[in-house]
């Protein structure tokens, strides 16, 4: 399981933990119902601090991708990842239209912002 | 809940006196505790090990007084001291034997895999072994009975980086049983930014910080721009603020606060442990700190 | 209780064991060459095993702060001073065994033998040993082994100019006092004497060890 950090990205550790793991799991890497590393176990690997990774896991079971047994751990839950896919996406669409809301505001054209969009994925 | 728990602590050291009030160490996660030299680190942790006597209040170690329960309470404690106090003539197997001899968990397998993990021969003496290895030893010493609270002072001052990682590596794997805790006093904080679950920051015998490290390091904000920024009103928000000539830098405690306060025209960064210990401090001269802020100092 | 000063025991024997060996050599030296010289000289051994087993000990730990390390081991201060004060007794107790057994030997070989002065020459040595440390002890316990040092440098000097003394004529007067008092059983209420202040010295240094502070 790859999994890896900046620890001078502006983004705090712990969403950059969730959204890793996130991406493993709607990308098949992390099967539905596979157990994920124990929380200590994970912090360990990482040379992160266990609250940190606590934290992780508390967001990634609040937005339904993984649930915890008490006594066996933390596993991928059985979750509908054709659905959650979609929900990702549909966030994703909202956020667009307030963009292109914005750029029609000042005046930019489509092939403007395409050029931009352009840029900005390739170096991110 | 917490493996450790001062009330009212005083004592008095010369002209040097500890007061906390109340200070709680969680069980279960590490502790980074960070100051200036001389602001009471070592008392506050010798204070822990009844090697010194309280003037005032109690301690309360894995759910016992240190009154009367600190010879049980050692079982549990693994603490490795500046100077470690080894004795440079003996062999490392001498050293062993009579330190064993009192740890009813200790753990003969541990101690020897530790020791071909970090290549020291037991039959060395002491003073044959560089900087790093006695404090690899001393840490072996400290780790091989299972102890519930690990407590180190400056265990890793003098380390190369790499020697330093496979220790922290080594207590990660201690702290995978969920009962043990780790008190870490330090100058080199670079640990404690990686894998510290809290940060208790200890100035002029006083307790001025004590947070979840991940909040420091997120919520607060490092704020960098023109002197003419940082003056006025503004200042009662600064943890502190420092000026050269080409410019000024303050800490502030919320990162949205900062931006409120400052908008575009300056640069915003996470603060290092290092930098918030910096700021926080009495004793830097360009440093103005919170407290003199408040107290209308004209300089802000 | 006992257990942890049977430890605390053992360990003072590792550590003797494998880096003061030449302490357990001069002590050694001493018990057997000291009987066959003049009369005083064997009374001086018990002062100079027991400086060397608590000054040599104690200091050695003081130096590299191994005191310190100690005091985080899971054994109360009670256990630590007692074995403190059994200890340097055991080590001076063999020490005068083996000084007995030459002193018997010298007594064979020059045809001198006399069961009686052994007994009484024991009996003194065990009551020197005695009240030295009883006197000793507290003072090392209280001001550390490496201040003390002066006092009980004194201690060393005052025993060889006690043997030097032996052979001079004042002391000759002396020797005829001391040998009238030789009896068994004056010599058996100094070893009380002295039994009774090792005890009230171990009560002085169970309150003062109970303080100790370790900086």
């Amino acid at each position: 399981m790859d999994i890896i950090i900046m620890s001078d990205s502006s983004m705090p550790l712990y969403e950059q933990i969730t959204n890793q793991i996130k991406k493993l799991i709607l990308s098949g890497e992390l099967k539905q119902g596979e157990l994920l590393p124990s929380i200590r176990m994970m912090a360990k690997e990482l040379k992160v601090s266990i609250i940190t990774v606590k934290r992780a896991y508390e967001e990634l079971e609040i937005e339904g991708f993984v649930a915890t047994a008490l006594g066996k751990g933390t596993y991928v839950s059985m979750v509908n990842t054709e659905r959650l896919r979609e929900s990702q996406i549909s966030q994703i669409e909202d956020q667009l239209e307030g963009i292109v809301l914005a750029a029609k505001g000042i005046g930019m054209n489509l092939e403007d912002l395409q050029e931009r969009l352009k840029i900005i994925f390739e170096e991110a | 809940m917490y493996a450790v728990t001062f009330n009212n602590v005083r004592k008095r050291l010369g002209d040097f006196e500890l007061n906390i009030p109340k200070l709680a160490i969680r069980q279960g996660y590490m502790t980074g505790f960070i100051g200036e030299n001389g602001a009471g680190k070592t008392t506050t942790i010798k204070l822990i090990l009844d090697m010194l006597q309280l003037d005032e209040g109690s301690i309360e170690v894995l759910g016992k007084n240190i009154k009367g329960g600190s010879v049980s309470i050692h079982q549990e404690i693994g603490y490795v001291g500046e100077p470690t106090g080894y004795p440079e003539e003996t062999p490392l197997e001498a050293i062993k034997d009579m330190l064993a001899l009192f740890y009813k968990n200790w753990d003969e397998v541990l101690y020897k895999s530790y020791m071909q993990f970090f290549n020291l021969n037991s039959k060395q003496k002491y003073k044959d072994l560089s900087t790093g290895q006695k404090k690899q030893f001393a840490m072996i010493m400290a780790l091989s009975h299972h102890p519930k609270l690990i407590l180190l002072d400056e265990p890793t001052s003098g380390l190369d980086p790499v020697v330093r990682n496979e220790i922290l590596d080594i207590l990660m794997d201690h702290m995978q049983n969920e009962e043990v805790t780790i008190f870490y006093s330090t100058h080199i904080t670079s640990d404690l930014e990686k894998a510290g679950d809290y940060i208790v920051y200890i100035n002029d015998g006083q307790i001025k910080l004590n947070s979840e490290k991940d909040t420091l390091l997120n919520e607060y904000s490092l704020v960098k721009g023109p002197k003419a920024l940082f003056k006025g009103d503004i200042c009662k928000e600064f943890l502190g603020l420092r000026e050269n000539s080409f410019g000024s830098e303050a800490l502030l405690k919320n990162k949205k606060v900062a931006y409120e306060l400052f908008g575009e025209e300056v640069k915003y960064s996470k603060p290092t442990i290092e930098e918030i210990m910096i700021f926080l401090s009495h004793n830097n001269s360009k440093v103005v700190t919170e407290k003199a802020l408040r107290g209308g100092n004209k300089q802000c | 209780m006992l257990e942890s000063v049977i430890k605390l025991l053992k360990k003072d024997w590792i550590f003797i064991k494998s880096s003061l060996k030449n302490l357990i050599f001069v002590a050694l030296i001493f018990s057997l060459v000291m009987p066959w010289g003049n009369g005083g000289m064997l009374l001086v051994v018990p002062i100079l095993v027991g400086y060397l087993f608590n000054y040599g000990l104690l200091a050695y730990e003081e130096k590299y702060k191994m005191d310190v390390l100690l005091c985080s081991l899971p054994v109360g201060r009670k256990e630590m001073c007692l074995a403190k004060y059994i200890g340097p007794l055991l080590y001076t107790l063999i020490s005068t065994l083996v000084m007995m057994v030459s002193l018997t030997v010298r007594m064979v070989v020059q045809s001198s033998w006399n069961g009686e002065v052994l007994v009484n020459l024991l009996l003194t040595v065990i009551a020197i040993a005695l009240i030295y440390n009883a006197v000793i002890l507290p003072i090392i316990l209280y001001f550390g082994a490496i201040k003390s040092r002066w006092v009980m440098m004194g201690g060393y000097v005052l025993a060889f100019i006690l043997m030097g003394m032996s052979s001079s004529e004042y002391s000759q007067q002396l020797q005829a006092i001391i040998r009238q008092g030789f009896h068994t059983k004056i010599m058996s209420s100094l070893v009380l004497i002295g039994v009774v202040l090792y005890g009230i010295s171990y009560g002085m240094s169970r309150g003062i060890y109970n303080r100790k502070e370790f900086k």
